[in-house]
């Protein structure tokens, strides 16, 4: 049989990127400016339901009802406990930035002391044979100078011994 | 059909430059509170379906329409999203009501363009293989409609410029308009260059802003309101992608739309009969274009048209009483915020802006590069 | 909502959505980038049942659906439909404002294609004039290989 002229296939790259500045609203903005200022992680409950948000919401995702009243706002953590956790070994791009993710890499949910409230974030830990689920974290804060109002104004959760 | 669809309420936000103390999820927040207590509803209770419209794109992450069921009350119901513009929302809403399948529909459009540069975009809009790559976006392309509109029919900037002074004008009186003044031609003319013959005023601002709805079966609809709107007629229609396939100068996609309208609604006569039209003009000229493939004037006529004074408020067939996009309207909310103020006409709450007596409104959606899709509803009391 | 907290700053989050792609032309268009690549000619494709050219090339008729697998040879020499001139800098453009650009319908083609009109005093576009292709010296096999297109010079 013969062979097929192999015909020259042509590929085009382009990278999509475009620039972002997400309004984050309120009461997220607040929240923001809480861990700011203050090292604060701020919860809020639902007035009807009794649901529980970490960020605070202003409605509640269920009955719709409004919770946003600062006053009823409760520090939580910065203490908590793992619920479940995952630690990533293969890189890849990551888009808001444009560079690679660092591997390992792990991510928490962390059931923060003072409400029952779950905060998603990054672990210190990433040796998956030093990490269990149950195992008592805190938030680790960027130093004041260095935060600018966004969920990495906390570096990660770091693993403590009680 | 089981029966005539209807809308009950419509609310929007006021439209701005940047609504920096909103997210995305709060606009639409804001426009389903307001639409629910409009239409006297429980959002919890009565709602069963929720159409919502908005572009991964614009909003900058994948699935734009993950949040909307957190603030519509919408876990565990039935939600779709258009990533088209949101007259097609409107129409898609109809149809889950047409269809038998929900009785109440909520439909919602968002979009924040000050997030972002909407250039790119546009740009990744246009075919990758051929185009993308000569760096062409709306602008330029609807620079390059509106040269050819003009050489083939004689339509002059002058004219394009009238649309720009009626609209701003216009938006005086509409207190959810984002931009509006009192300006010359001459203005408009001299007002910077970006795309001959294209000014800076002759292209919509940036905005950021919501639009939502309530539609009914006729049963529900009746029982909501005593000033129901009914959708009597509804056609859309596509262009090809590519600029150099189509003629320019005219809209072929929106008259085979708009004929499709017409005849659902049994309208005969569209200048003679229509009160009302609330148009998508992203340029100053396509609003002149757009009437042509509406059938209010002949084609090549759109310049004559605007000069006749038929299209002022005051006139026998205004068109963007609200100040139109020109005023300032997000994409993907265009379309919807069109349906939203035939809608407020129909049911006499425009206030200052009013048409008297309205009672037969034509809304129209469009998008992609040069007007290539087009969505056309005539609604009705 | 919005009052409740005027005194403050509104808060942002800033970041990128960058997202790479290597987007596979397929047959047809591969054909055509390597033809003006390589021999510096622009093809379009005639479709067999309606006989209607196409450029930039289809693998399905615009007009009547049929199916298309060649290409046909078209001259580099075409005529201005439409044009603009861009007077504005964006995050996308190729080229430096101000720059023309237009939309050209190649001799015995039926459909225009979008480029850049060089070489001409802005002053002298108008829809009629004649150009023709000029093409990179260093060519990618991309609509960039293709400089622009100029004016075609009255002989005598
Ligand atoms: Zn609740
Ligand atoms: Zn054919």
């Amino acid at each position: 049989m013969k062979a097929k002229p192999q015909l020259e296939l042509i590929y085009l790259d382009m990278t999509l990127k475009m620039p972002f500045k997400w309004n984050t609203g309120e009461p997220l903005g607040e929240f923001f400016r809480e861990l700011k200022a203050n090292e604060k992680i701020y919860a809020n409950q639902c007035p009807t339901c009794g649901r529980n948000y970490c960020p605070p919401a202003n409605i509640c995702t269920r009955d719709h009802s409004r919770c946003n009243e600062k006053d009823k706002w409760v520090a939580v953590g910065p203490k908590g406990t793992l619920l479940t956790f995952f630690i990533c070994e293969q890189s890849f791009l990551i888009p808001t930035t444009g560079e690679m993710l660092e591997v390992p890499f792990s991510v928490g949910l962390v059931m923060l002391d003072g409400a029952p409230v779950v905060l998603q974030h990054c672990l210190q830990e990433t040796d998956v044979e030093k990490i269990k689920p149950g195992m008592r974290v805190e938030a680790v804060f960027k130093p004041k100078e260095e935060r600018k109002g966004n969920i990495f104004d906390i570096i990660h959760f770091k693993t403590i011994k009680e | 059909m089981p029966d005539r669809v209807g809308i009950v309420a419509a609310a929007m936000t006021k439209f701005e430059a940047a609504k920096p103390w909103q997210h995305l999820a709060e606009l639409v927040l804001e426009v389903t509170d307001k639409v629910v207590e409009a239409a006297g509803i429980s959002l919890q209770k009565d709602v069963e379906s929720i159409v919502s419209c908005s572009q991964d794109h614009w909003d900058g992450r994948t699935i734009s329409s993950m949040p909307i069921p957190d603030v519509t009350c919408g876990h565990l119901k039935d939600e779709s999203k258009v990533a088209d513009d949101g007259a097609y929302a409107v129409l898609y809403g109809a149809m889950h009501i047409l269809s038998g399948d929900h009785k109440l529909v909520l439909v919602v459009s968002h979009c924040a363009e000050s997030h972002t540069d909407g250039t790119i975009i546009e740009n990744w809009s246009i075919d990758h293989i051929f185009t993308r790559m000569l760096g062409l976006d709306y602008t330029l392309a609807a620079a390059m409609q509106a040269r050819r509109y003009m050489d083939k029919y004689g339509i002059t900037p002058e004219q394009f410029a009238k649309v720009v002074v009626k609209n701003k004008g216009n938006a005086k009186k509409n207190p959810y308009a984002q931009d509006s003044a009192t300006l010359s031609v001459i203005d408009v003319l001299k007002s910077q260059m970006l795309a001959d013959p294209i000014t800076v005023m002759d292209r919509k601002p940036v905005s950021d802003g919501a639009c939502a709805m309530i539609l009914a079966t006729e049963e529900i609809a009746k029982k909501l309101t005593d000033k129901p709107v009914w959708i009597k007629g509804a056609g859309n229609c596509y262009d090809p992608h590519f600029l150099g396939d189509r003629e320019l100068a005219d809209c072929d996609a929106l008259e085979t739309a708009s004929k499709k309208a017409y005849k659902m609604a049994g309208i005969k006569n569209p200048v003679k009969e229509i009160d009302v039209v609330e148009l998508s003009e992203y340029y100053s000229y396509q609003e002149l274009l757009w009437t042509e493939g509406l059938g209010l004037c002949k084609r090549g006529e759109g310049g004559k048209f605007i000069d006749s004074g038929k299209t002022q408020l005051n006139g026998d067939i205004p068109v963007n009483p609200s100040g139109g996009l020109l005023s300032g309207i997000p994409i993907t909310v265009a379309g919807m915020s069109r349906v939203a103020e035939a809608v407020w006409q129909l049911q006499g709450r425009s206030g200052e802006r009013q048409i008297p007596g309205a009672k037969l409104a034509v809304a129209h959606g469009c998008g992609g590069i040069c007007g290539q899709m087009h969505c056309v509803l005539v609604l009705g009391n | 909502m919005a009052n409740e907290v005027v005194k403050k700053e509104p808060m942002f989050t800033e970041g990128y959505v960058i997202m790479p792609y290597k987007y596979s032309v397929g047959t047809l268009a591969s054909k055509f980038f390597i033809e003006i690549r390589d021999h510096k000619k622009i093809n379009g494709v005639k479709c067999p049942k309606c006989n209607i050219v196409i450029v930039p090339p289809r693998s399905v008729c615009i007009k009547c659906f049929n199916k298309i697998e060649d290409l046909v040879e078209l001259s580099g020499k075409g005529t201005l439909v439409t044009y603009t001139v861009a007077h504005y800098d964006s995050a996308v453009q190729a080229m430096k404002p101000p720059y023309a650009i237009g939309v050209i319908k190649l001799d015995g083609a039926d459909t225009a294609i979008t480029h850049f009109i060089g070489e001409v005093d802005f002053k002298e576009l108008k829809a009629g004039m004649k150009l023709e292709a000029v093409f990179n010296e260093t060519r990618n096999a991309n609509i960039l290989d293709i400089k622009y297109f100029k004016p075609v010079k009255n002989k005598g």
